[in-house]
């Protein structure tokens, strides 16, 4: 009985944390969205914590990393992404789509050959020590 | 009549030129015109206070300060004093690029968020306010006859205000790569690192940047806690904090990721470190933000006699030099045995 209980304690605490993730060292890094939301710059800056109660900001931006000697190109044109930048030769960052899903769209980019890192572009508080 | 409206005219622009200049609020960044004569370190007139970095016997009796609580620095300064290296200090608080004791030293400035060199921004939080021209001043405040000194007072600084999104992380680290340092200081950290920072953080250990970052500040021991720690990973050299008393300070964050202990003072005010404050002052403070600066000015005197180590034999040779102090078996850095062991590497 007490099995049970425990069994459907962790299943609803599980199915809690929904779909929302990103891929961090090969593995899910599971999310749960928070009621905050903010305004930046006519942007809108959701909320989110992770399993160890750690806060961060999504914005509708994806960075994504290519593989060393790789290019990214051809997948740009399959997900028809156009609004990106450079920030280092191998990392970029695109603008979400207003009707896409910025989670989404970093976890299919994930699953591309060329592509090693693809996350949201975070927004987290760094602490000053 | 026409040459003494023109002298007139060109009197009142010059004029104004060097009222714009003299203004000590300008948040954005000017090249310093340095041909200031060449001070020692006698002439600074706080540097009797500075027990992280020399034994001073009056002033170590009257705060009960240890006698070997310091990094043996003096003679570290008698081989070099850090010229010809470049410290990006990368920072979410403000500088204060006017102030008198670091001017001299700043060679550029970038605001990764706004992307200019505006690297002043207040808060009005006075944690944060600050911090920034703090750390910088530990790294490479000059020795100009003014305040104190820093650990290495000839290295040049870049100057970066880092902002909270990834992207203007990465931006912010990039800029310092771009702009030829060897070192960056970062005292601030998170447990919540995204991968592509920590990818991007290996990138430039492979490219030989020496990363520095703060363990934090709760006491923590960093091994038995959930996740990592930015100051926890490969591509970084983790520091802690020793205080007065020559002993791993209590409130310091370890762990076997932390690579090196540096003087980071005593929360009780007097026997904190003194360092730079805003409008051209000084004051005593404390932490592992202040251990970092630090380690990072005797990493440039390292590359200043050996611009060919990289950070994993700066970490080899800052480890191997270091003094025995607590019992956790993080070491004290020993800026001179570092410095000679550096040079004949």
């Amino acid at each position: 009985m007490i099995i049970k209980a425990i069994s459907l304690t962790l299943l609803f605490y599980t199915l809690s944390w929904g779909e929302i993730y990103y891929f961090a060292h090969q593995e899910r890094v599971y999310l749960n969205k928070l009621k905050e939301q903010r305004f930046i710059d006519d942007d809108i800056i959701e909320y989110y914590e992770n399993q160890d109660g750690q806060r961060m900001g999504v914005k509708r931006e994806v960075l994504l990393k290519c593989g060393v000697n790789k290019s990214c190109q051809q997948i740009f044109k399959k997900y028809n992404l156009k609004n990106i930048k450079n920030i280092t030769s191998s990392i970029f960052l695109i603008t979400v789509k207003k009707d896409d899903d910025v989670f989404e769209l970093s976890q299919k980019l994930y699953l591309e050959d060329n592509i090693t890192i693809s996350h949201p572009n975070f927004i987290k508080k760094y602490q000053l020590r | 009549m026409i040459d003494i409206f023109l002298k007139i005219t060109l009197a009142v622009l010059l004029f104004s030129l060097t009222a714009c200049n003299m203004d000590t609020n300008s948040s954005y960044y000017e090249p310093y015109n340095d041909n200031s004569p060449h001070y020692v370190i006698k002439d600074e007139p706080y540097f009797k206070y500075a027990w992280h970095f020399a034994y001073n016997k009056k002033f170590a009796q009257n705060y009960n300060i240890n006698k070997n609580a310091h990094i043996d620095i003096e003679e570290a300064w008698e081989i070099t004093r850090g010229a010809g290296v470049v410290v990006a200090v990368i920072d979410s608080g403000s500088f204060e690029i006017t102030h008198e004791d670091l001017q001299r030293n700043i060679i550029d400035t970038y605001n990764a968020s706004y992307n200019n060199k505006n690297v002043s921004i207040k808060y009005d939080d006075p944690k944060i306010d600050g911090h920034g021209l703090v750390v910088a001043g530990l790294v490479a405040s000059p020795a100009n006859g003014k305040g104190l000194i820093g650990a290495a007072p000839e290295a040049k600084l870049v100057l970066i205000q880092v902002g909270s999104s990834d992207e203007a992380t990465l931006k912010a680290f990039k800029y310092a790569k771009n702009s030829g340092a060897k070192i960056i200081s970062c005292s601030w950290g998170t447990r919540n690192i995204s991968p592509i920072i920590e990818s991007y953080l290996q990138e430039l250990k492979d490219r030989g940047i020496t990363i520095v970052f703060a363990s934090g500040n709760d006491g923590y021991n960093l091994d038995y806690r959930r996740g990592k720690d930015i100051s926890e990973l490969p591509s970084v050299i983790g520091v802690g904090a020793s205080n007065e008393l020559n002993r791993q300070a209590t409130y310091t964050n370890y762990g076997k990721n932390i690579d090196i202990l540096a003087p980071g003072g005593n929360t009780n005010r007097s026997r904190g470190v003194l360092a730079l404050f805003e409008n051209n002052s000084y004051d005593y403070t404390a932490g592992t933000s202040i251990a970092t600066p630090i380690t990072a000015g005797v990493i440039a005197l390292m590359l200043s006699v050996n611009l060919s180590l990289t950070p994993d034999q700066i970490r080899e040779i800052l480890i191997q030099s270091s003094d025995e102090i607590g019992r956790y078996s993080i070491n004290k850095i020993n800026a001179t045995n570092a410095v000679k062991l550096a040079r004949d590497y």
